[in-house]
């Protein structure tokens, strides 16, 4: 019984200890679901790269990767540069902390 | 006139223009359309969207595309829900739509592809892949099929317009393939419509214009700002993002004006003939328009992308119910 409910314990927070870093960045001009698509389209391409959400009226993508995985400053002005935007600023967040909308 | 004076006036122009676009602008007009109903409202059930973005008309029937639902529902006029179809190994992000001989046409933006499916909802394979190439496909987002069966296709990050023949061979292209302003070049086109002369209309969404091409394919005109060179604002026949393009009965134009959250219709020359829509979420306001539907009846079918809903209007005159 106890072993079941380690097991049950385990697998109801393995999304939080097998969380990774998640990068905020400021791109503007995110109004555009054609923009946010693209930028989603590049990162969910990147190997890693676990999920994308948008926060449109701050002008915010979320990016979270695998536990492990990083992502330099230059590949993220890579992706946002390739979907056709101008990366403002980055900032890495802790895991539980980032929140945003899906546009 | 000499050189100097031209040059002179042409920067005076430029720079009121300028001025302008700074100001913003909005209409006084009274609009001769009428709001009549809205439907949706955000979800995954029949009837919901997430993210709904293109719309086409059959029959009596309106289709919508559910981008972030990867599906197509199907609505009568007035909007009871009728049926859905597509699942996401077929579709990823569905966006402009065209019906032609009996085919829908969904632009896939997702997969870089052009998905086919008869009216009533049975996949009929694709068109393309990703690349950019002749005949591939960058970000495909909208659209329009002639009556040969002809596919022209808009490529959001592809920076250029598609002419294809019915089995996806390419057979010529508009555009560089990179970002420009000048009249012939585009800055990320969305979507793409056909009238009944065989000419081109090309919703030049970041450089604030619809671009016009003729039946030989050459460069005719374009309208959206002053000499429609990417100068965006809020005045009557301006645009802040011409996200689609539409033609409707009497070769009349329909575009979603996205960031000024109104449609704006047009003569094919570009004269403009009536605007209607304001910024918010109640009856008849909108929160970033981003396709429309023309009945023949003339009743408009705007999707409301923000507000993740269908709104119907129709002409005041008419009055004409379903």
């Amino acid at each position: 019984m106890k072993t079941l409910l380690f097991c049950l314990v385990l697998l109801a927070s393995g999304p939080a200890l097998a969380a990774g870093t998640q990068y905020q960045l400021r791109v503007d001009g995110l109004a555009c679901p054609f923009c946010s698509y693209g930028i989603e389209k590049k990162f969910m391409q990147t190997p890693g790269v676990e999920s994308v959400k948008f926060d449109l009226e701050q002008g915010l993508v979320i990016v979270s990767v695998a536990k492990g995985i990083r992502l330099s400053e230059e590949q993220l002005d890579a992706l946002i540069k390739d979907a056709g935007f101008t990366l403002r600023g980055v900032r890495e967040l802790p895991p539980a902390t980032a929140g945003g909308d899906t546009p | 006139m000499n050189r100097h004076s031209s040059l002179c006036l042409g920067l005076v122009l430029l720079g009121f223009s300028l001025l302008l676009s700074a100001c913003g602008g909005a209409s006084a007009r009274e609009s001769g359309y009428e709001w009549v109903q809205s439907w949706g409202g955000f979800g995954q059930e029949p009837g919901q969207f997430n993210d709904p973005i293109g719309i086409a008309i059959a029959g009596e029937e309106v289709f919508v595309a559910d981008a972030r639902n990867a599906r197509i529902q199907v609505f009568d006029f007035d909007g009871r829900f009728l049926r859905q179809f597509g699942n996401r190994e077929q579709l990823g992000r569905p966006m402009h739509l065209a019906i032609a001989q009996g085919k829908l046409y969904v632009a896939d933006y997702w997969n870089d592809r052009i998905a086919l499916f008869t009216l009533d909802g049975r996949w009929q394979g694709s068109l393309g892949r990703a690349g950019r190439a002749a005949g591939e496909f960058s970000t495909p987002s909208g659209v329009a099929v002639d009556d040969q069966g002809r596919l022209y296709v808009a490529e959001f990050h592809g920076q250029r317009v598609q002419l294809l023949d019915p089995q996806g061979k390419p057979l010529r292209q508009w555009g560089t393939g990179e970002k420009g302003l000048w009249y012939g070049r585009f800055n990320y086109p969305s979507d793409v419509a056909l009238d009944t002369r065989g000419y081109l209309y090309v919703a030049d969404a970041y450089n604030d214009r619809i671009q016009v091409f003729d039946s030989n394919g050459e460069f005719s005109h374009a309208w959206g700002g002053p000499f429609a060179l990417n100068i965006a604002g809020g005045f009557d026949g301006w645009f802040r993002t011409a996200i689609s393009v539409t033609v409707g009965p009497q070769d009349r134009v329909y575009v979603s004006d996205f960031l000024n959250h109104r449609i704006q219709i047009f003569t094919p020359q570009g004269e403009l003939l009536d605007l209607f829509g304001e910024h918010g979420a109640g009856d008849g306001q909108f929160e970033r328009p981003i396709d429309v539907a023309v009945a023949p009846t003339g009743e408009l079918f705007v999707v409301d992308f923000g507000n993740h809903r269908i709104q119907k209007w129709r002409p005041k005159a008419t009055r004409t119910g379903h």
